[in-house]
């Protein structure tokens, strides 16, 4: 889908990877340069080196061609998830469904569809998580161990949630070794040491290379708080290494079950995002992903049913369906708690999808258990697929319409890039423009701009310092990027005054999305 | 100890699980208190930090007025600084009988002090607040000559000159200006000791030990709030006193409770071939367990509630300054607290017991 | 500042986002308007006088007295006062008419002297305040010739005063009581949560009145800190009331189970619980709240509570008698009708034994295959 938008990357990652596989393929190696601008990425080199290694075998350019492999990317995503249904269900239908909501499911498919780090993240950690947790064979453990230690150069959020899910499932094995009398403390050591201990190495590597990532998370209030959450969440899911009691007469499923909570709180931060702006300074939640509540809401059902029967039931995936929640949850939660700012929003929504895969599991067993209960009745299983895959579609906005849905434009067009390829090639000071434009300037071309045109504009602020401008004629209608702040609209007369005043040199672009490459011509 | 016996005497029962979440609660609120309080002190001291203060006068005392600073230590404050002397004094000008404001200003530089005005010794240089006062209080221009009383002295007929040449903006424009001998030959006991020191940067701590100074905050409002949040954390340290006591009872209780309940489970373990000393020390080790496992829940629930009272009070329209530090000594009082309460809790009622069933002859030793 | 001390039960008039217009014009064309009954042009520093924390208040004493409700207790004993001090400031600060203290400058660094000409005493937090004259006032806010901060107004025409404002083309803040927040050729002020951000980080530059801000967000986070302390409390309390209440039930659980087996409904159960224990509950609470004000009265003399420079006085507030004793019966009932809940979900049978029984556990693969 985002092909048919533009051939360049969807999301401005993809320029920053693509850059720097661009440079591993012509230097012959990786490294590291403080004073780039794409250094944070640079410290990353997974995404990159692979890509970089695939881009010179086949031939490919690294920034035209990363596009394309992308769908590759979301296809394979598809496995662990049919895996995960299979084994939690034991019947292939059960696999297929986990497989569809993996596919399909817009937030996932955004992140699949779109060149980053986490793309490949969110293939790897379940495989890690699923060999881990089948680490009874010597070569499953080993394998899972070097999955691990390739994450950490991956990317750091996909390295700490999948570290904190093989803790979950130490916890959760050592506990019900506890209860049998079975406890070992060499297995204990040796599951710590090729799980958890694990985040040493990483930490390590961070520390080595500097990465800002670590320093928000180590900062000491910041870590005591992080540690007071895990420590409940370990109490939390301690008496979970056996199904819940049921008493004779309670049904498998209730309503009232406290499995509702957590989409309930989940559907409390969105409303409460959209009245008020929950985190301040950053963007609220847009009307578009309002509307979508109603098939989430569908969605989220078949989650607290399969939920409520894995874990009232004896399986196979009670732990991983526990451990697979518990982290990404207790990263939301921690950003939550540290404060309602731009960057706990991009903690708490980046940490959002690593939960799809155990949504996909319980929804896969609540799928089928559905399925069984209807029975022969034809016309309502019909009902029930037509549901779930109707529910399904109505959440792919979010991957193909993000300025309705979360606020963020994840388009490059050609003209835009070209623009911006102009600008660099008379060597141009003193630019000045909006956060995307900026930021990709700053990826791709290595090229530093200015960021705050669009709010200088609506303020009415002086232009004096900067030499040139680029705008887009889109700022008057759907307005201006300035990521994690909303979107700024300019006054289309302000718009048009502001060209009238000043030098086009260069435009191009339909009439009503055009861009302006502008020369300042005196200070506004 | 044979393990099956330490086994049954260290499991946890759903009772058990609910002592620990009782001191878990109990601990909670005194981590969460503390966590608060602190972060209150941190938070407003690490804004008014920022922000900044002005010029820095320092005083013996609490009052300028009353502050009374040996000059012959003078010379042994290092830097450059404005010594300044102020009294109350009637001036009598014009007709009219004012009270005013007397000061009079030495510089020091390199220990040596310097008097830039007024020049004459008895001069006495009327700043223009005070001019304009005066002229509109009797509807005539400032008269060259007025008398002074100061100290229970009246001297006459002196100098008035023209306002200083400079003022610091620190200073009001009412006040009349005279050079420090008059005010000493006067009076040397009252006029001699100086009110303030005024310096551009702070000075040594060492020098304001050795003379006892203070700060004389001058921008109010960083005064104001630092001194409010020192009268608010007196009442919140004496809270979490009082709640810290609470939480010592309630542990006791909750323990107390627990080991009564498990009378029966005492006698078994005697039954069994446990000595006293024995039952009793595994009852301790519960205990302190209990107690230990309940603090660290209680402390983690204290740690993540008074984050989110921080974090969304913003949204309920209270945007606040507490920021919050890691509670090491919250953490540590709870523990300590829990893990003393419980093992006196423990240590009482189990001893009775096993001694109890000794002498009931119910187990032959 | 809390609107309390910024406003009473006036409507408060402040600057807003345009051209400074709470000046001297303003007060005079406001005190001649017939629905204003009393105009009161004031100027607020906040200070230390002697080390403690003090509110020192530029305003026409006579004026300032009417709106606050005083009186005097030593009126004015020169022909030229400079400052009046409060009651409360006077007992809290050892202060007597006659004395000399220093002042200092509340946005601007400033040392000033005043004389203690007077003493007057009101019933609402003013008692704690010293009462200045405006030059001086000017002096210690930084603020120019014929400015004040706010102007107080008393009226029973509020949308006159609205009107007035508009006609008068003066870019002003209007709130008071049950006046939603008005902005009068100005904009809304600063969002209140990203000034917050920059003085929290320090990250950003200082947000426009950053020190006035910063005040504002002292008091609130005092209001954070008591509110947290008392959640936390609450939480407590509610578990050790959930905790007795469960003990007590345990005894009874198999009392529901007969009654239940006999043919006592769920609704009839919950009656009969809420009948039972409301009582008690009420009496209960009603007694710890009553002890807890008698505790505060007796503590109130030797242990005054002063915030902000205002003593916090204790005084038997009906509402907050009831909505403690409220929330304590809320609590015990809600927890009653828990554990009811609880034991109704057994079976008759099942609630007589000891230990419940439960059923084992079922596998899922057998389940979902049938």
């Amino acid at each position: 889908m985002p092909l048919t938008f533009s051939p360049l990357p969807f999301g401005i990652d993809g320029f920053a990877l693509s850059r720097i596989s661009s440079d591993i393929a012509a230097r012959g190696g990786w490294r590291i340069e403080p004073a780039d601008l794409n250094s944070y990425n640079q410290k990353l080199p997974g995404f990159s080196l692979l890509w970089s290694a695939v881009a010179t075998l086949g031939g490919l350019s690294p920034l035209a061609h990363v596009q394309l492999v992308m769908p590759l990317l979301a296809s394979l995503a598809v496995m662990p998830a049919y895996l995960f249904g299979v084994k939690a269900t034991g019947r292939r239908l059960g696999g297929l469904v986990a497989g569809l909501f993996i596919v399909f499911f817009g937030s996932f498919l955004l992140l699949t569809s779109t060149p980053s780090k986490e793309s490949i993240g969110l293939l790897i950690f379940p495989l890690a998580v699923l060999l881990f947790f089948e680490r009874g064979d010597p070569r499953k453990r080993a394998l899972s161990v070097v999955l691990l230690l390739f994450l950490a150069f991956l990317h750091p959020l996909t390295t700490l949630l999948t570290l904190g899910m093989t803790s979950a499932l130490v916890v959760l094995a050592q506990r019900r070794a506890i209860a049998r009398g079975r406890f070992s403390l060499r297995s204990f050591a040796l599951d710590v040491a090729t799980g958890p201990a694990l985040a040493i190495p990483a930490w390590v590597y961070y520390t080595a290379v500097d990465l800002p990532f670590l320093a928000h998370l180590l900062a000491a209030d910041a870590l005591v708080l992080f540690l007071g959450i895990v420590i409940l969440l370990t109490a939390l899911i301690v008496p979970m290494a056996r199904p819940a009691r049921l008493r004779i007469g309670q049904r498998f499923v209730s309503p009232v079950a406290r499995g509702i909570l957590v989409p309930a709180i989940g559907v409390l931060v969105v409303l409460g995002n959209a009245r008020g702006g929950l985190f301040a300074g950053a963007v609220g939640t847009q009307s578009g992903l309002l509307q979508l509540l109603p098939a989430i809401g569908v969605l989220a059902a078949f989650a607290v049913v399969g939920y409520q029967l894995v874990r009232r039931t004896t399986n196979r995936t009670n732990d991983l369906v526990v451990s697979m929640l518990v982290a990404p949850v207790a990263l939301i939660v921690f950003g939550l708690l540290r404060g309602l700012d731009p960057e706990s929003l991009l903690i708490v929504y980046r940490s959002v999808d690593f939960l799809d895969y155990a949504f996909a599991m319980v929804i896969g067993v609540a799928f089928v258990a559905a399925w069984k209960w209807l029975g022969p009745w034809r016309p309502a299983k019909a009902v029930l697929v037509a549901g779930f895959v109707g529910a399904l579609l109505a959440t792919t906005p979010m991957a193909w319409n993000t300025p309705a849905v979360f606020g963020v434009e994840n388009v490059t067009t050609p003209q835009e890039f070209r623009a911006l390829a102009v600008l660099v090639s008379f060597g141009a000071h003193n630019v000045t423009t909006d956060q995307r434009l900026a930021d990709v300037g700053a990826m791709w071309f290595s090229y530093t701009a200015d960021s705050s045109l669009p709010l200088k504009l609506r303020d009415n602020e002086s232009l004096g310092g900067f030499q040139y401008a680029l705008a887009l004629e889109r700022w008057t209608t759907v307005g201006a990027q300035e990521h994690p702040a909303p979107t700024v609209v300019v006054s289309a007369v302000v718009f048009e005054n502001f060209l009238a005043e000043n030098r086009i040199v260069y435009a191009a672009g339909p009439a009503g999305d055009r861009i302006f490459l502008v020369q300042l011509l005196s200070p506004t | 100890m044979a393990r099956p016996v330490l086994r049954l005497a260290t499991r946890f029962t759903r009772r058990t699980r609910a002592t620990a979440w009782a001191i878990a609660f109990a601990c909670m609120v005194l981590v969460g208190a503390m966590s608060l309080a602190d972060g209150l002190a941190d938070g407003i001291g690490s804004v008014t930090n920022r922000i900044g203060s002005g010029p820095a006068v320092y005083l013996q005392g609490n009052e300028l007025l009353s502050s009374a600073i040996d000059s012959a230590t003078l010379s042994n404050v290092t830097g450059d600084f404005v010594a300044m002397r102020a009294h109350v004094a009637i001036l009598e000008i014009n007709g009219l009988t004012l009270s005013v404001f007397v000061v009079a200003l030495e510089s020091y530089h390199g220990g040596i002090g310097t008097i830039v005005f007024p020049e004459g010794p008895r001069n006495v240089s009327l700043d223009v607040g005070l001019r304009e006062q005066i002229e509109a209080e009797s509807g005539m221009p400032v008269a060259t000559s007025g008398n002074v009383s100061l100290f229970g002295l009246h001297l006459t007929d002196l100098p008035i000159v023209a306002p200083p040449p400079t003022r610091p903006d620190l200073f009001p424009d009412n006040w009349a200006y005279v050079r420090p001998d008059l005010l000493i030959a006067m009076n040397a006991t009252q006029g001699g000791p100086v009110q303030a020191i005024l310096a551009d940067a702070p000075l040594d701590p060492a020098v304001l030990a050795s003379l006892r100074l203070t700060r004389l905050e001058t921008l109010g409002a960083i005064g104001f709030v630092r001194g409010s949040i020192a009268e608010v954390q007196s009442s919140l340290k004496l809270l979490a006193l009082v709640i810290a006591v609470v939480i010592g009872l309630l542990v006791y209780a909750a323990m107390s409770l627990e080991v009564h309940a498990r009378a029966r489970e005492i006698a078994t373990l005697r039954s069994l071939g446990a000595s006293p000393a024995t039952v009793a020390g595994v009852y301790e080790a519960q205990a302190f367990v209990l107690a230990l496992a309940g603090a660290i829940l209680g402390s983690a629930l204290g740690i993540v509630a008074a984050h989110a009272v921080v974090s969304f009070a913003p949204v309920l329209g209270l945007p606040n300054l507490v920021i919050l530090s890691p509670p090491i000594v919250a953490v540590g009082l709870a523990l300590l607290l829990s893990l003393v309460a419980a093992g006196l809790a423990g240590l009482v009622p189990s001893r009775r017991a096993a001694v109890l069933v000794r002498t009931k002859g119910a187990v032959p030793s | 500042m809390p609107a309390r001390i910024l406003a009473g039960d006036a409507y408060l008039v402040t600057q807003g986002s345009g051209p400074y217009s709470i000046n001297e014009s303003l007060a005079e064309n406001l005190t001649a308007q017939p629905w204003a009954q009393i105009v009161s042009a004031e100027i607020l520093s906040l200070g230390t006088v002697r080390g403690e924390p003090v509110v020192v208040r530029a305003a026409e004493p006579g004026t300032f007295l009417v709106l606050e409700g005083g009186e005097w207790v030593q009126p004015a004993m020169v022909s030229d006062p400079t400052a009046y001090a409060g009651v409360g400031l006077v007992r809290r600060l050892g202060l007597a008419a006659g004395d000399n203290a220093t002042v200092v400058g509340s946005s601007v660094p400033r040392i000033a002297f005043v004389h203690i000409a007077g003493i007057y005493r009101t019933a609402t937090p003013a008692n704690d305040e010293l009462l200045v004259d405006f030059p001086l006032g000017r002096l210690l806010a930084g603020l120019g010739p014929a400015a004040f901060h706010s102007i107080r107004v008393r009226t029973s025409e509020p949308a006159s005063l609205l009107s007035f404002l508009r006609g008068f083309g003066a870019s002003v803040h209007v709130s008071g009581p049950n006046l939603p927040r008005a902005d009068i050729a100005s904009d809304p002020p600063t969002d209140e949560r990203i000034s917050n951000l920059i003085l929290r980080t320090g990250i950003g530059g200082a947000p426009r009145d950053y020190l006035s801000t910063a005040v504002a967000e002292a008091t609130s986070s005092v209001r954070v800190v008591a509110y947290g302390i008392a959640g936390l409390l609450g939480v407590l309390v509610a578990f050790g009331i959930h905790a007795v209440q469960a003990r007590a039930f345990a005894d009874r659980a198999p009392a529901v189970g007969v009654l239940r087996a006999i043919g006592a409904g769920n609704r009839w159960m919950r009656r009969r619980l809420l009948f039972e224990s409301f009582p008690l509950a009420l009496g209960a609470a009603a007694l710890g709240a009553g002890l807890g004000f008698v505790a505060e009265s007796w503590l109130q003399p030797n242990a005054s509570l002063v915030i902000f420079g205002h003593e916090v006085l204790v005084s038997f507030d009906l509402t907050t008698f009831a909505l403690v004793v409220l929330a304590v019966v809320a609590t015990s009932m809600l927890s009653g009708l828990l554990l009811l809940r609880g034991a109704m979900a057994t079976r008759p049978i099942e609630s007589i034994r000891e230990t419940p029984s439960v059923a084992s556990p079922q596998s899922l693969e057998a389940i979902l295959r049938g």
